[in-house]
């Protein structure tokens, strides 16, 4: 079966990220290492396995500024097999609640009975992409699966919950999003690499996916720094010294003992 | 003058980065205690292309270039020495002289295998009274029809203990000295061939050193690498490609150093504030960073040398290989000393890459003989 | 006239924490903007004297096989139809597993602004605004949410569980046709009997790679039943297998804002703190006086967490006792 990935670029997790000075809700890029989003590794794995498995194609769907391009070429260089990149501004500037739309429509041609993609950006921590494109396209999802295994037309997904797990039987196609445990995403061989530059990516505009700019539902206003934690108390000796500092700390200090 | 990598070389040194950090990087203290060789990751790294980078794809390399290679093996240097001179022997000398000298049956037979990891190679020239100097190599060839009977002990092997296939060099003519030797290109399988002493070293424990012992081990005369007699050449020219790997590795090791010294000294509290704050602590920090720069820079621009085949880079190899170790020991003696008492316990890092980097200095050829192939090479001679 | 939703999430037949604080936090705004507060409750009509005294004017309702397991199909359209009834324009759950699944299919199907892990609302501005975490919460977005409707999730144990005397609420049963799920629960797996979940509890005990195996995580799950702790866990910790995947805070595990938070042996990389940095307080036992975590951390133990530790639980226990 054909599986339509939804990527996304990120920056690495180890950047130093800092708002930018003039334009709202942005980061300053200078010298920041962007990378495919982490969960987006799991998707793309899974969808490789289930169709080296079962036959079919993997395909990517991104929205993103030009520079997603490379994230794309790692995606395929794990060995996606071609990708659909959405660069215009109004659909890389749209909340998350638009994009799905744009993603359900850019998905819609690809045939896919399986739509894959991570648990959650790690820039903008949103987990909504899988439900708001299911809902778009009229079918079901399923969030965070750390199992998946399809038979015939459904698949049993197990996603994890506070205390537990629950084990969903969804009829397909469906949009899944795949959280850490699902499987080991492979580091892509060299030769992988090099055909990864081959590949096709289609750009597509709004446009040409037959949407116009929409309203924005909410914008970012402002980015601000977490305010950094500063050092408490530090405290050496005996275990004994330092518990009796500690408890007296917790219950007279902090109160929450 | 360009002085970025492609997208590809981008990708293949972030993949190697990433390998080293999720792979090699956890177990490497841990190995380095035990003197084990992480024999998993370089079958790994076969797999994903990383043991067969100078190779063309018609024998299953990745043919990724030398610069992409120089910049791999400072990436796996980072996280494990040890392992990344495995990488760097199989790469540089093994592949590179069977790529260079090899017949294409050789080829054929060896490199698919070397390149997958399913084969480890090693490289043995020096000899317990022969290590500078190959013209005195006592191990001989003594030619019987179309056999070789091989006798002798080589020792100080990288690889020894774990390899498939060796590339040996033997005396067959002891009259011409240096320019009577012959390299050989053998499974490790064959009778009359024992693994020797392994070397209980002061770093890169996580490599193998061994002893390579021939006693009357009889090979076919198809079996040379090169030409008789012709084996002085195929030492030099793969030491000189060598000689890039190593230079990597000691890359590696001081940018390992460079980034503990940072990182401790922006952690390090000492008279009420961070230890960075000290102008005597960032000047040091300020001169490692510069010589890390200039040794990666020239490193990488020996590589494409190499790389694009329009030019000699012996004298070149020998520069950074000097370069490089030296500014590695420096480098690293600084970093420990930033970290003061606590840089020579084993639960620092630095400690580690400390022990590491001296055998940069020595191996492929010591700091004095580079200098004797760069004076050589100046004074015309 | 509008209204404010805010949903009942029940676990295992009881009321979760995150309902009270979202309705803490749902009465402010409704107060703010002048409009009733209402609820959503599904498979749970025995709880509503639960929920007496939290401002809902009214509470609707929704039962049957269908409503028995959470169904993302179900609920969501179920919310929906009680917003319409009710006139919501503003609809609240917790940041959840299950409730960022619920506000996210709602929103896709009201078309609705969404802010999914809101940490703050700005409860006077106009359109409204809220505060989350963004980029692994090293920095915090301020959001505007422009759409009519707006569907919020809320981080657990950030907002105060406030009571509103009120007037025992209406209940109003909804009535829902052509109901069809296609993706089911089959089967809810427990978590070993005992053990909390580090998102849903006050005070979460993790243990890095200091503890050095299970052992170390023993001596910390101690500490954690004198507490009432849940026990939490490092990437390291989890990638050696010495405790399962569902225990790890951070970048790829869950995120946490206990009230007490004690790092034993976690040096508090990037990705840690991603998962733990809007904790209350920190606490820090750490053999490495310079650990990154030693400079975030309210209260930092230099010290063997396997010699701390255990002696902190008696300390403690004593305390608790009395």
């Amino acid at each position: 079966m054909n599986i339509a990935v939804i990527i996304r670029q990120v920056p690495d997790t180890e950047a130093a990220v800092k708002p930018h000075p003039a334009n709202q809700g942005a980061i300053v890029e200078d010298g920041v290492k962007f990378i495919l989003n982490p969960y987006d590794e799991y998707a793309v794995e899974e969808a490789l396995r289930i169709t080296e498995k079962d036959g079919g194609e993997v395909v990517g769907v991104c929205i993103g500024p030009q520079r997603s391009e490379t994230a794309i070429r790692m995606a395929m260089a794990m060995g996606m097999a071609r990708a659909i990149l959405i660069s215009d501004a109004p659909a890389v500037e749209a909340d998350l609640v638009t994009q799905g739309g744009i993603l359900a429509a850019a998905i819609k041609g690809l045939s896919a009975r399986l739509i894959l993609c991570g648990r959650e950006m790690i820039d903008t921590q949103n987990d909504a992409a899988a439900a708001v494109v299911a809902h778009r396209l009229g079918i079901p999802h399923v969030l965070a699966a750390s199992k998946i295994e399809i038979s015939g037309d459904k698949a049993t997904v197990v996603r994890d919950i506070e205390g537990g797990s629950l084990e969903i039987e969804t009829a397909l196609p469906a949009a899944i999003s795949c959280q850490k445990g699902l499987n080991e995403p492979r580091y892509p061989t060299l030769i992988a690499i090099k055909r990864a530059k081959n590949k096709e990516i289609k750009k597509m505009t709004l446009a040409e996916l037959g949407l116009a700019a929409a309203q924005p539902k909410s914008r970012v206003t402002a980015l601000r720094p977490l305010q950094a934690r500063s050092a408490g108390v530090k405290v050496a000796g005996s275990p004994e010294e330092v518990a009796g500092k500690c408890a007296a700390w917790l219950s007279e200090t902090a109160k929450v003992i | 003058m360009d002085f970025t990598f492609n997208e590809e070389q981008k990708m293949i040194i972030d993949g190697a980065r990433r390998y080293a950090r999720e792979k090699l990087a956890p177990v490497a203290a841990e190995l380095d205690e035990k003197a084990e060789v992480n024999l998993k990751a370089l079958k790994e790294l076969g797999a994903l292309g990383y043991l067969g980078m100078t190779v063309p794809e018609e024998y299953d390399g990745s043919n990724a270039g030398a610069v992409a290679y120089a910049a791999s093996i400072i990436e796996f240097s980072k996280a494990d020495a040890g392992a990344a001179v495995a990488v760097s022997v199989q790469n540089s000398l093994v592949n590179d002289a069977i790529l260079e000298f090899g017949t294409e049956k050789q080829k054929r037979e060896y490199l698919p295998k070397l390149v997958s990891g399913e084969w480890i190679g090693c490289f043995s020239l020096t000899e317990a009274n022969a290590g500078s100097d190959p013209g005195s190599l006592r191990a001989a060839a003594v030619k019987d029809g179309d056999h070789f009977e091989l006798s002798g002990t080589k020792n100080f092997t990288t690889n020894g203990g774990i390899a498939d296939v060796m590339i040996v060099f033997f005396q067959t003519d002891k009259e011409k000295g240096a320019r009577g030797i012959s390299a050989f290109l053998l499974k490790t399988d064959i009778p009359g061939f024992k693994v020797g002493k392994h070397e209980n070293k002061m770093g890169i424990r996580s490599s193998s050193t061994t002893e390579m012992v021939f006693d009357k081990c009889r090979v076919p005369a198809d079996s040379l690498l090169s030409a008789e007699n012709k084996g002085l050449k195929v030492a030099l020219a793969t030491l000189d490609g060598g000689r890039i790997g190593i230079a990597a590795q000691a890359v590696g090791i001081a940018e390992a150093a460079l980034e503990e010294a940072v990182r401790y000294s922006k952690e390090r509290v000492q008279f009420g504030n961070r230890i960075a704050e000290l102008e005597g602590l960032q000047f040091m920090l300020a001169d490692m960073a510069t010589e890390v720069e200039v040794a990666r820079t020239m490193l990488l621009r020996v590589a494409w040398m190499k790389e694009s085949h329009t030019q000699k880079f012996m004298k070149e190899a020998a520069m950074i290989k000097l370069y490089a170790s030296e500014m590695s020991h420096r480098v690293c003696h600084k970093a420990l000393q930033i970290h003061g008492g606590y840089g020579f316990m084993k639960e620092y890092k630095i400690e580690r890459l400390y022990r590491d980097q001296r055998i940069t200095e020595i191996y492929e050829g010591t700091s004095e003989i580079q200098r004797c192939v760069i004076a050589r090479s100046i004074l015309g001679e | 006239m509008a209204g404010v939703l805010v949903w009942v999430e029940t676990s295992e037949g009881k009321i979760k924490k995150i309902t009270r604080e979202a309705a803490g936090a749902g009465a402010k705004i409704a107060a703010k903007l002048g409009v009733p507060l209402g609820a959503a409750l599904f498979n749970g009509r025995d709880l509503v004297p639960g929920l007496e005294n939290l401002g809902f004017s009214k509470i609707y309702t929704a039962e049957g096989a269908i409503f028995e397991k959470y169904s993302s199909e179900a609920y969501a359209q179920a919310f929906a139809a009680a917003g319409e009834q009710f006139n919501a324009d503003v609809f609240l759950t917790g940041a959840t597993a299950l409730g960022r699944d619920l506000s996210a299919c709602l929103a896709a199907r009201l078309d609705a602004a969404l802010a999914i892990d809101v940490t703050e609302i700005l409860y006077d501005a106009r359109p409204l605004k809220v505060i989350r975490p963004v980029y692994s919460g090293k920095l915090l977005a301020e959001v505007e949410l422009l759409g009519d409707k707006k569907v919020i999730s809320l981080r657990p144990n950030v907002f105060p569980a406030a009571e509103t005397p009120s007037a025992p609420p209406e209940v109003v049963p909804l009535s829902l046709e052509n109901l069809a799920i296609r993706a089911e629960v089959r089967k809810a797996i427990k978590a070993a009997e005992g053990v909390m979940d580090v998102t849903e509890a006050n005070i979460v005990i993790s243990g890095g790679r200091g503890t050095g195996g299970p052992e170390g995580f023993k001596v910390i799950g101690e500490l954690a039943r004198t507490l009432g702790a849940a026990v939490g866990a490092s990437r390291v910790a989890v990638d050696e297998g010495w405790i399962e995947y569902a225990h790890q805070v951070g970048q790829t595990g869950k995120v946490v804002s206990p009230v007490l938070y004690i790092a034993c042996g976690i040096s508090g990389s990037t990705q840690h703190f991603a998962g733990m940095g809007s904790s209350k307080f920190i606490i820090a036992v750490n053999t490495d006086p310079d650990a990154p975590i030693m400079e975030k951390a309210d209260f930092a133990i230099v010290g063997d967490l396997f010699k701390v530790v255990p002696v902190l639980k008696e300390e403690l226990g004593k305390r608790i006792r009395g």
